[in-house]
């Protein structure tokens, strides 16, 4: 679930995954997404959008689909807007991801 | 009585303050002020020059004619004075003067550079009881504003009341509200689509008062006035922006139009409508983008349409060739100068501001572009022909222009003849149009006019309280497409008829293509024969709602490379009006659903 950060800004950690976004209207298209599961299985679906990087196709998102994130930004619009130094990789990075953190095995620096 | 010289409104002898905009009754600028021997206008007592026309203060002028506006300098002929307000009551303005007796010669050059906009110092004259609303303590801006109309400073806690009172008193012929949205608020509602976290439209303050959510969907949605913004606090900017009154571009050559390959069909009936006698080809992203947009628009763009994305989060609309590929077609730093042009977008959020951040809406008007018209959320509308919402948004207002109509009378007619098309219905309006009637703005002048254009009577039709024949069809009239003219006959006529036109329609077209074009109420139980899965819809609807309603209305469009329906159904309550909206896939299966509160 988000929570709060001392400066106003929001965390959220979970899975990226690719999802279609934008339903019901004609700029309906597949982005990745932030998906956070409870325990009891309810998801909470994010849309993240790194700054600078093209809203449509989220470049910096698109490489890290499957990876475990960690992201830090502020809303606008229902949209998490982060900056991607604050885009940190958990697990699963590939090796073009932003930033990574933890041991060996977890990712590689890009 | 006397009149408040910031609003208008009639005040007592003994008010201390004006009751409708606040403003002292007494102050500096109003009875003991130099006033303008050329033009009548009050100016402040340490100005030189008068704020109305640029003369010196203090300068004999000789035969001035009762109830015109004597100019100081020589002016264009066209831009005689009309000033049909009671001179008691208002100052007399002229025209085609600038504070500092600088003149629109004198105009700054755009922000970006290049060469200045041209069209000399036109001004529409009929600025006279044009309320402009400027923040209150940006004595510049209320300085420039004073040459384009009666000057209303507000502050932004109260600004909309402020507007509404005045409207209501003294029955401005437009407004002009002058700063972004962080100088000067732009209101929202709710958004019942779900889609947007609220819907800001400057419509509030063409009204007199706010309408409830009910009212909006029986139809009170429209401001009463034509209004227009210029969303900047920087007063040459400003002058400059106003300065481009009767001076739009008359032609598409030049011109440059735009669209999302995947919604060509819709953007090339929207060009059939626009630009009739030969406009620009339609470029279409994918293959080009934004550099061969950039190179097209060059020094003087003129008359643009965009048909592409636009979002939220970064300063750029994009393209789409419905198989994942999304090229940047514009960015801020792409217009240079775009000199008295005429900009309409389709772009969801072309017209959001966000300060601190550039906005291409902005980069236009910096560029000397007279008018731009976009949405301030998501810009609803079909990737096919026929044209709908956000398409007849564009239609209307190029169309306006074209007959004679300002800018803002323009986009006002448009979106009358949205809801009047709908309004036959006797339905509530959809979500879609309903956020398409506030989320259209108009950043610019609302009384910029295209260059050698004489007002039409259509002008008149279009207003508020207008015939709505007359609306329907100056905005989505006559010329266009065969479909085009099918979809505005259907619009224009009586729903007898209307049935009759779409059956003649749906038999001369294949099924695929009638499914995609058909956009309108059904039955419910009509769902059945329209998707497979109607049955359950038909269901699924009715849980939502809480009742079986009269009718739905299905939209069809396409996403990328999938079909979608966009079923729509309200009905009344003890507690307002509720909306249930289901969108589908070509088989029926729900894919999602939003109910409104």
């Amino acid at each position: 679930m988000p929570m709060g950060k001392p400066d106003g800004r929001s965390e959220i950690e979970g899975v990226i995954e690719l999802r279609r976004v934008l339903v019901g209207t004609r700029s309906e298209h597949e982005a990745p997404v932030l998906v956070t599961r409870s325990e009891s299985g309810d998801e909470l679906v994010t849309r993240v959008h790194v700054l600078e990087d093209p809203p449509f196709e989220e470049p910096t998102l698109s490489r890290l689909v499957g990876a475990r994130v960690r992201a830090a930004g502020t809303w606008r619009n229902g949209v998490l807007r982060v900056r991607p130094e604050d885009l940190v990789v958990v697990e699963g990075a590939s090796t073009s991801s932003p930033a990574v953190e933890g041991a060996a095995g977890k990712g590689e620096e890009p | 009585m006397t009149a408040c010289p910031s609003c208008l409104a009639s005040c007592s002898p003994g008010d201390v303050f004006c009751d409708a905009c606040g403003r002292r009754l007494g102050d500096r600028g109003t009875t003991s002020d130099p006033t303008c021997t050329a033009c009548g206008v009050r100016n402040h007592a340490d100005d030189v020059f008068c704020c109305g026309c640029g003369a010196r203060l203090g300068a004999p002028v000789a035969n001035a004619p009762t109830g015109q506006a004597a100019v100081a300098r020589p002016a264009p002929a066209t831009t005689a004075a009309r000033v049909s307000t009671p001179a008691a009551v208002v100052p007399a303005r002229a025209s085609g003067g600038h504070p500092s007796g600088a003149g629109a010669g004198a105009l700054p050059p755009p922000a970006r550079g290049g060469t200045r906009p041209t069209g000399g110092p036109a001004v529409s004259h009929d600025a006279t009881t044009t309320l402009v609303v400027v923040p209150r303590g940006q004595r510049e801006l209320a300085r420039v504003a004073g040459s384009f109309g009666v000057v209303l400073e507000v502050s932004p806690d109260d600004a909309l009341e402020s507007v509404q009172r005045s409207i209501a008193k003294s029955r401005p012929s437009a407004v002009c509200l002058v700063g972004a949205p962080w100088d000067l608020p732009m209101p929202g509602v709710a958004d019942p689509t779900g889609k947007d976290e609220g819907v800001p439209t400057d419509n509030f303050y063409g009204m007199t008062s706010t309408p409830s959510e009910d009212e909006r969907f029986v139809g009170r949605i429209l401001p009463e006035v034509p209004v227009g913004r210029v969303p900047t606090t920087d007063a040459n900017l400003l002058r400059q922006i106003l300065a481009a009154e009767s001076a739009l571009v008359p032609r598409w050559t030049p011109g440059i139009a735009v669209s999302a390959s995947t919604w060509r069909g819709a953007s090339e009936a929207v060009l059939e409508c626009i630009a009739p006698r030969g406009g620009p080809r339609l470029m279409l992203a994918p293959p080009r983008h934004e550099g061969d947009v950039a190179e097209s628009m060059g020094e003087q763009p003129g008359r643009l349409y965009f048909n592409v994305h636009g979002t939220d989060q970064e300063p750029m609309w994009v393209g789409d060739d419905g198989r994942g590929a999304y090229p940047a077609v514009v960015r801020p730093k792409h217009v240079r100068v775009a000199s008295r042009a005429i900009v309409a977008s389709e772009a969801c959020y072309g017209a959001a501001l966000f300060e601190g951040e550039e906005a291409i809406s902005t980069a236009f008007l910096a560029g000397g572009a007279g008018c731009f018209v976009g949405s301030t959320i998501i810009a609803w509308g079909p990737a096919a022909a026929p044209p709908s919402l956000a398409d007849l948004i564009v239609v209307g207002l190029y169309r306006g222009l074209d007959m004679g109509m300002s800018a803002g009378e323009a986009l006002l007619a448009a979106k009358r003849a949205l809801l009047e098309a709908a309004e036959e219905d006797g339905e509530p309006l959809s979500p879609q149009l309903h956020n398409t009637l506030l989320s259209f703005v108009l950043y610019g002048s609302p009384n910029a006019r295209v260059e050698g254009v004489a007002r039409s009577s259509g002008a008149k039709l279009a207003m508020p309280g207008g015939r709505r024949g007359s609306a329907k069809a100056g905005a989505v009239g006559a010329g266009g497409s065969v479909l085009d003219q099918t979809r505005a006959r259907l619009a224009g006529i009586g729903r007898s008829t209307v049935g009759d036109a779409r059956e003649r329609l749906r038999g001369r077209l294949a099924p695929g293509d009638w499914q995609a074009l058909s956009r309108g109420r059904l039955q419910l139980a009509e769902l059945s024969t329209q998707f497979r899965s109607g049955a359950q819809l038909e269901q699924r609807i009715q849980h939502l709602l809480g009742v079986a309603p009269k009718g739905v209305e299905v939209f069809r469009y396409r996403a990328s490379t999938v079909g979608r329906a966009s079923i729509s159904a309200a009905e009344k309550t003890p507690w307002g009006t509720k909306h249930v909206a289901i969108v589908v896939d070509d088989d029926g299966e729900e894919i999602d659903a939003w109910v409104s509160r």
